[in-house]
């Protein structure tokens, strides 16, 4: 109880009074909202379990002029009775037009390859009932590519690279990086070295992790041809989620647990030069992130604000909007001229034009 | 009858009854050796204005005392005894007053009845405990706002009136503080850091803070609270104030001392408006002045007492808080938590050259956090109940007759147990409880008569943890673990020295340990997972005080440093949403105390004042060496007041706190200006009746930054409060 409330209303709190900020001229506001609702995708008490108010939507992914939206679909004890599902929906006329039923539930990472959009599906935490499923979203179907139990653990991220794909697999309290064939399933050994893995991103033939040790957070290359670890980079804190923007840089999304709500911060990291230029620092730990659409997106998942760093150094501000009050944003993509915001507290997508 | 030739409580007591004198005392306080004092304690006898309790207090002292000795009390106008610290000078087996104008003779012991000292036979230590007493709590308005004002003390406070209120003591972790309410451990194995926010002053009396160093903590800052009692008294008070606040409260007791009871309420709506930038840091087109709804707080409570005989004595309290959970950032009109907690404890105690003292006290909490709205966290939640019971068993025997050795020792015993469930289909928290047992040998050493001696504490204990997670879907589902560990507990060792009757110094050290509590090593909601090898957290201190009493001034200034290890704090680990609890890296604080008091009939002023260096040692580079978020390296209280005329006075406050960095980062854009809170009071008295107008934050600052939620702005109070004495049938005038 205690940890409950004190996440939740100081946590939360924290987060929104924006400490630690550097405020730069004010973006534009978006002149008018709109919204997807998603509703009808909630779970239902059919289980004997009360059910989520929301769909639990997680991501959006742009593909073939449609959006795809990762709705988790929890029930009341964070797994899912009801199949976890992509659904597609029409930009242009906002109806959902297909939804593809996932064979696992829970989906919390994803990484695309072309039309292949690849799910880590963590399951139950500690329950090996996920896996990496593989959605091709031209032909509109998924299936199964490893499970949790070929993987040894939860799924908790995924990147691939030509045929292998390289989950993130967590048995509390190691979460490793687990090679495995994208089309067999078959699963190789873990990465030497690797035990606290908080995100992985494949760049270059190089699969860069970032280890979550608290006492020594950092990023490392793991070069997949020969299969060795090189270029340690120290990190600020703890790693949360790596990104690579256009021109090269990987963007590192960092967070701590703390007293008061603990830490965050999103990094620059110069592959060269291994060299860190800070975007931001945040005095919340609670912060997810996206980078496209020629930005970087920044979601306060406690406040509830999205924001989109563009210009020639993406540092830019040019969207910084509440996209509601406890709505726990996940993630962004824009659709012409709007920008759609999945949101994971709340039951409909949110647009902003 | 003479004071002081044997079990002081008891002797005490009959004099009290023999005389109908107001007396209070508490046996189960472990630190009754110690003085303690109120900041300029004779004002309350000037506004009150009445002497038939002085010269019934002359006839008291005349049993062994020398007549001089009240003397200073008469200067001082200390008049009345039922809460005025009382100290004796210069004999044994006597009574006299903590504020007397010349220091007490260090070779005497002084033992604390409620409100008084009364002089044993061992040897004095030489310090004084600052009491916060009824007055200084009513001005305060909330007890977070009073022990803010205290130096070497930080509180953090989000929102008004009930909000959440931790107070850290020299850096310490809130959890290090040990709270103690009549004598019973609020924090406790369930979650050792209490929040003082919902424990109305006006459910109080009196508090003592006592910092690690000093005599009667065991190593780790203690604060004492005393339910609000009115033994050989009746009154009450009825408030109100801006944002909704009010209160009521009324006390009463028996003539003969032998009964009491207390009820109080209050709530407040704190719909108070305050500047809100909708959490956009960089849009300012949609920063607003806001308030919030479900922002509201209420508490009940009743505390009774009863002294069936001279040596023991009951007491019981219920109370009951209620308030919203809401933020700016999620706004949520349904949330609620609210706790119920019950506690009882009996004490008996005699001495006969030997003092010897048990206690038993048994607690009953329950909380219960609704949240139909699913806003509060994730969207699955819909609620927590939780129920806790803490009993606790203690016997202690210690010399009291002066000798160059007087060993003592007390033994406790405490079964803690919690049941945690979530409601809305889920059961994600564990149950555990744990029983301890531990021991602590003291000894003082030093001539009888001397000006000199010194102290020694060293403990040691042994628990049993056991947690059973009941169902759900933790990711360490229906573990069971069963944990017996020895530790050491606080050991602390004192030197004092008293030159001169004005100057008393010490110097001391100490180390204390403090156990995780249950949803530290057990985990918590599922995704904080167990760490059953969490080690204890050490803390290492010590300090050197200097004070300097003379006339009506008193000043004290302490030299302090600490060193925390092993903080138990949580973090992630890895991808993926769980956490635990580790031990981090240390910490390190030092600093000067200071707090200076200047009291004459008819104008007073206290300056309290710290300045700190804080330092955390962390492997990350970027927070190394770093100040902890929200700390400042200054900080200070000054206060003055008043009585132009007979029943009139008026005061002026200012809280003041210098610049401090909203996170560990310590970049500039952390940085936050400091801020000082002025605030004022009139306050008009009449036989037993007084009125008091006060203002809180008079320049309507914005202490938006100033912890995690906005502080309300300025806020108005009226408050009339009467307080008669029972046992005085002529006049019923006032002997608070």
């Amino acid at each position: 109880m205690k940890n409950i409330l004190a996440i939740a209303a100081l946590t939360s709190v924290l987060a929104a009074c924006n400490l630690g900020e550097s405020v730069a001229d004010a973006p534009a506001l978006a002149s008018t909202r709109d919204s997807v609702d998603l509703s009808g995708w909630k779970t239902d008490s059919a289980n004997g379990k009360s059910f989520a108010k929301t769909p639990s939507m997680s991501a959006i992914i742009p593909y073939g002029g449609k959006a795809f939206v990762v709705l988790q679909r929890l029930d009341s004890a964070w797994t899912n009775s009801h199949r976890s599902v992509v659904v597609v929906i029409d930009p242009t006329t906002r109806h959902t037009e297909a939804s593809i039923a996932l064979p696992v539930s829970n989906p919390t990472s994803y990484t695309v390859i072309g039309s292949m959009l690849y799910l880590a599906c963590t399951g139950g935490y500690g329950v090996n009932d996920g896996g990496v499923v593989a959605v091709d979203m031209a032909a509109r179907t998924a299936k199964l590519s490893v499970s949790d139990a070929d993987l040894g653990g939860d799924a908790a991220g995924i990147q691939v690279s030509g045929t292998k794909g390289y989950a993130s697999v967590m048995s509390w309290p190691k979460i490793w990086v687990r090679p495995f064939d994208l089309a067999s399933g078959k699963v190789d050994s873990t990465i030497p070295g690797i035990d606290s893995v908080g995100a992985t991103l494949v760049v270059d033939g190089a699969l860069w992790i970032g280890l979550a040790r608290s006492a020594q957070p950092s990023l490392v290359r793991y070069d997949l041809a020969t299969r060795t670890l090189h270029d340690t980079i120290a990190l600020r804190l703890e790693p949360r989620d790596l990104r690579l923007t256009s021109d090269g840089r990987i963007v590192a999304l960092q967070g701590q647990y703390g007293v008061g709500g603990g830490l965050g911060a999103v990094d620059f990291v110069d592959r060269s030069t291994k060299a860190l230029t800070n975007l931001r620092t945040m005095s919340t730990s609670d912060w997810a992130m996206q980078v496209r659409d020629g930005g970087i997106y920044l979601f306060d998942r406690t406040s509830g604000v999205a924001t989109l760093y563009g210009g020639s150094k993406l540092t830019t501000p040019i969207l910084d909007e509440n996209v509601g009050a406890g709505s726990n944003p996940y993630d962004a993509a824009k659709f012409g001229t709007e920008t759609w915001v999945v949101r994971f507290g709340a039951n409909s997508l949110l647009i902003l034009k | 009858m003479k004071i002081g030739s044997g079990p002081a409580t008891v002797r005490d007591l009959a004099r009290a009854k023999t005389l109908q004198m107001p007396l209070d005392f508490d046996l189960g306080r472990r630190s009754g050796s110690i003085p303690s004092q109120e900041t300029c304690p004779k004002r309350r006898r000037i506004r009150d204005g009445f002497r038939h309790c002085l010269w019934k207090r002359a006839g008291m002292v005349k049993s062994g005392l020398s007549i001089f000795a009240l003397i200073p009390a008469l200067a001082l106008g200390q008049t009345d005894l039922v809460q005025a610290p009382i100290e004796v000078i210069g004999a044994t087996d006597t009574l006299g007053v903590v504020a007397s104008p010349t220091p007490p003779t260090p070779s005497l012991r002084e033992a604390t009845l409620d409100g008084r000292e009364v002089v044993g036979k061992s040897r004095q230590e030489g310090d004084r405990v600052h009491r916060i007493g009824r007055e200084e709590l009513e001005r305060a308005g909330t007890l977070g706002q009073a022990l803010a004002r205290e130096p070497g003390v930080m509180v953090r406070q989000s929102g008004g009136l009930g909000s959440w209120t931790q107070m850290e003591v020299r850096g310490a972790p809130a959890s290090q503080t040990e709270v103690y309410l009549d004598g019973v451990p609020v924090g406790g194995s369930s979650g050792s850091s209490v929040d003082l926010g919902p424990i109305p002053v006006d459910g109080l009396d009196w508090i003592e803070l006592r910092q690690a160093g000093d005599a009667g903590s065991s190593g780790a800052p203690r604060l004492d609270l005393h339910s609000r009692t009115g033994w050989t008294r009746i009154g009450g008070s009825v408030r109100q104030g801006s944002f909704g606040e009010q209160g009521v409260s009324a006390f009463g007791g028996d003539p003969s001392g032998m009964f009491t009871v207390s009820g109080w309420g209050e709530r407040a709506k704190n719909d108070y408006p305050f500047f809100w930038n909708n959490g956009t840091i960089y849009n300012t087109r949609d920063d607003r002045v806001i308030q919030l709804e479900n922002n509201d707080y209420r508490a009940i409570g009743v505390a009774a007492g009863v002294r069936p005989t001279e040596s023991v004595q009951i007491l019981g309290r219920w109370e009951s808080t209620q308030k919203g959970v809401t933020s700016p950032s999620n706004p949520d009109p349904n949330a609620r938590y609210g706790k119920d907690a019950v506690q009882a404890s009996a004490s008996w105690e005699r001495d006969d050259g030997f003092r010897q003292h048990a206690e038993m006290a048994g607690k009953w909490v329950s909380s219960i956090w609704k949240d139909p709205s699913q806003s509060a966290d994730y969207a699955v939640v819909q609620g927590m109940d939780e129920y806790g019971r803490d009993f606790r068993m203690a016997a202690g025997l210690e010399k009291t007759d002066a000798a160059w050795l007087m060993p003592g020792m007390d033994v406790s015993g405490r079964y803690e147990s919690s049941e945690r469930a979530t409601t809305g289909g889920v059961f994600t928290t564990p149950d555990g409880n744990r029983l301890s047992v531990d021991g602590v040998f003291l000894l003082k050493a030093g001539p009888v008569q001397g000006d000199y001696g010194a102290e020694f504490r060293v403990g040691a204990g042994w628990k049993m943890d056991r947690r059973n997670f009941v169902a759900g879907i933790s990711a360490q589902n229906n573990a069971t673990v069963t944990q017996l560990t020895w530790w050491p507990t606080s050991d602390q060792a004192r030197l004092w020295f008293a030159p001169t009757r004005a100057w008393t110094t010490w110097v001391s050290g100490e180390v204390s340990e403090r156990i995780p509590d249950f949803s530290e090593w057990m985990g918590d909601n599922g995704f904080i997972m167990a760490n059953p090898s969490l080690l204890s957290e050490r803390t290492m201190g010590t300090e050197a005080v200097v004070q300097f009493k003379h006339g009506a001034l008193l000043a004290k200034m302490s030299l302090w440093a600490r060193q925390y290890e092993r903080p138990i704090a949580m973090i992630s680990h890895g991808a993926g949403p769980l956490g635990i609890y580790q031990n981090g890296p240390d910490s390190r604080f030092f600093g000067v105390d200071g707090d200076v008091s200047y009291c004459l009939p008819f104008v007073w002023t206290r300056m309290t004042g710290t300045i700190q260096d804080a330092k955390q040692t962390n492997p990350k580079q970027a927070i190394d060496g770093k100040w902890p978020r929200w700390t400042p390296a200054t900080k200070g209280f000054f206060e003055v007041g008043a009585t132009p005329w007979k029943g009139l006075s008026a005061g002026y406050t200012a809280d003041a706190r210098g610049e401090v960095f909203a996170n560990e980062f310590n970049d500039s854009a952390s940085r936050r200006s400091g801020q000082i809170l002025q605030g004022m009071w009139i306050s008009g008295s009449w036989r037993s009746l007084r009125m008091t107008l006060s203002v809180a934050n008079l320049t309507d600052e914005s202490t938006k930054d100033w912890e995690f939620l906005p502080l309300a702005g300025r806020r108005f109070q009226a408050r009339l409060d009467w307080n008669s004495n029972t046992n005085d049938p002529r006049t019923g005038e006032s002997s608070r």
